[in-house]
């Protein structure tokens, strides 16, 4: 395992608040993390600080060995890309207008965006199920659709490591295993990695290898999916008695 | 009526920009007191005699009219900065009181009993002196949010406003008339327009290569960073190009309201969202629809004049009531 994206013993403040202590944290090439922890636990924040977005209070984070402080912005969304929670759309400009800002890393100053740069937004609204929706106004889209055009943004910027905050968040049941499908075969095929924050324990069971736990007291717990996520260390995690059972895929957790 | 030029023929816009700017040009060359016809001005301007007509045109009004071009090509470049800027559309170039700055420092240069030069020259230090302010104000403790700096200017604008008015209140009768200037705008008085047109070329020259990362802008600042956008670099260039147009629009003009708010959204409603072309689309119609209001302000009810605001909200108003309703409605 190459590690890609490393966390040197990292505090993170939101406020007065402290969401980890001394977090070291080491994610490979080719792996699949979940961030999993009760609203309001720092998965968010703990997500745009691996961006690179939100400072840490202590510590360091490292991209490939090269600290990410240290770094231009554009070379890191060359190799990192991030999904975000929430959009502001307060100006008008279509599907492809969104999407193609993903090449921006990719391009200098005065390059305009080339056919190659249309079909790579195109493959991506494909396999986000929107090709017909390019011209559209993004205003005019559904909380869902919303979601797949940001999603096929981050396609089409194509990193190497995907930071993802909720990506099945106002999605149907299908179109949260299609995204996390597209999701993990990227990783399984073309050796990307990626990091997911996901409230669906049992859609980070079914897609994700590793987890990260954000408990309240700031020691999150981390290692393999199989050995992390358990009746015990869920129940505390998120305060709710949770049961563990046999699913078709994975093991699954129902609230008791 | 199709007003989608999109993306997809960019050129066409240009080139309709382009005729507005002669058509513009021409109408505010021919009309006035004394009018002139297509014919003469031909006449006129390949020619070196020096008559009555040729002095009119070539030193009144064409300075006049560059002027006004020049004027409203900054004002709605900067109004177009402004509201990426504050991710807001309806930001405009003065809303944060760069204007109001200007207007105090000319008012008091006015009493002090400066006169013509030493006047915008004040109301530009004017305007430098507000946006540092807002500035360092709205910076804080190191978070600039576009919130922050919208709430600072509006407050600072307000008080610009206080001092205006104080000023407005307890100064003698006869030098009102000149400072009603900087409130309302006026292209009867346009100095060093040369000065003028090299703000907007290195204001543009400066935008141009950002545009992109404006256009990632407008989806917010952490959507930006993601993109590799250097947020904090851009965001203080676009304020400090917008501010110093608006103070060199100021300085020349006074506070002419209207062009800097509605022509970015005409343009947008022509189709055109992609801040590498809106920016200099922007400029063009800007200064075109300053030169059309102009030449109506000194025309309509000649020899008096009208104040330019009230002309270009005039053709403004309905102009984009009319996009907005037909431009928006046939989105799909």
């Amino acid at each position: 395992m190459t590690p890609v994206l490393q966390l040197h013993s990292i505090d993170i403040h939101i406020g007065d608040k402290l969401i980890c202590r001394d977090l070291d944290l080491t994610v490979g090439r080719g792996e699949c993390w979940a961030i999993l922890g009760m609203n309001g636990a720092g998965k968010t924040t703990l997500l745009h600080s691996l961006a690179g977005l939100y400072p840490t209070a202590k510590g360091q984070i490292t991209l490939n060995g090269v600290a990410l402080g240290t770094m231009e912005r554009k070379l890191i969304a060359r190799s990192m890309g991030l999904l975000l929670q929430d959009y502001e759309d307060h100006f008008p400009g279509t599907v492809m207008d969104l999407v193609l800002t993903g090449r921006h890393p990719w391009l200098s100053a005065w390059q305009w965006e080339s056919p190659l740069d249309k079909q790579l937004a195109l493959t991506a609204l494909e396999k986000v199920g929107l090709v017909a929706f390019a011209d559209r106004q993004i205003t005019t889209l559904s909380g869902g659709e919303r979601r797949r055009a940001a999603l096929a943004t981050l396609l089409t910027q194509s990193p190497d490591i995907l930071l993802m905050d909720e990506p099945t968040n106002h999605l149907d049941i299908h179109q949260q295993h299609r995204i996390l499908t597209l999701v993990r075969d990227l990783v399984h095929e073309q050796n990307k990695t990626a990091v997911l924050v996901l409230h669906d324990i049992n859609l980070a069971m079914r897609y994700c290898d590793h987890a990260l736990l954000l408990y309240e007291d700031a020691k999150p717990l981390q290692g393999e999916i199989n050995d992390v996520m358990t009746e015990k260390n869920l129940t505390e995690l998120f305060k709710h008695p949770l049961t563990a059972m046999d699913g078709p895929n994975s093991r699954v957790f129902l609230p008791g | 009526m199709c007003f989608d030029l999109s993306m997809k023929q960019p050129i066409y816009l240009f080139i309709l920009l382009l005729i507005i700017f002669m058509g513009g040009m021409v109408l505010s060359l021919t009309s006035g007191s004394i009018n002139v016809t297509l014919s003469d001005l031909l006449i006129m301007l390949s020619s070196n005699e020096e008559s009555l007509q040729h002095q009119l045109v070539l030193e009144l009004r064409l300075p006049r009219a560059l002027g006004a071009f020049v004027t409203g090509a900054m004002l709605a470049l900067a109004g177009a900065l402004m509201q990426v800027l504050l991710r807001n559309p309806l930001a405009d170039p003065y809303v944060l009181g760069v204007s109001g700055g200007a207007a105090v420092a000319a008012m008091l240069a006015i009493l002090a009993g400066l006169s013509g030069l030493l006047i915008s020259g004040s109301a530009f230090l004017g305007a430098m002196l507000a946006m540092l302010l807002v500035f360092g104000l709205a910076r804080g403790h190191g978070s600039w949010t576009p919130h922050r700096l919208l709430l600072t200017g509006i407050v600072l604008a307000s008080g610009w406003g206080a001092v205006i008015n104080f000023i407005m209140a307890t100064s003698p009768d006869q030098v009102l008339r000149s400072m009603v200037f900087w409130m309302m705008g006026d292209l009867g008085y346009v100095q060093s327009v040369g000065s003028g047109y090299v703000f907007l070329l290195v204001g543009l020259l400066v935008c141009l290569p950002m545009a992109r990362s404006l256009n990632i802008l407008t989806q917010g600042e952490l959507q930006a960073g993601a993109l590799g956008v250097n947020v904090n670099k851009v965001r203080i260039t676009i304020y400090i190009v917008a501010s110093l147009l608006t103070a060199g629009a100021v300085t020349m003009a006074g506070s002419i309201g209207f062009v800097g708010l509605v022509v970015p959204h005409l343009v947008r409603l022509m189709g055109v969202t992609d801040h590498r072309l809106l920016l200099p689309a922007s400029a063009l119609l800007g200064g075109c629809l300053l030169i059309l209001a102009d030449t109506a302000a000194r025309t309509i009810i000649a020899p008096q004049q009208l104040p330019v605001g009230v002309i270009s909200a005039t053709l403004g108003v309905p102009l984009f009531l009319y996009l907005l309703y037909h431009g928006l409605g046939r989105r799909p």
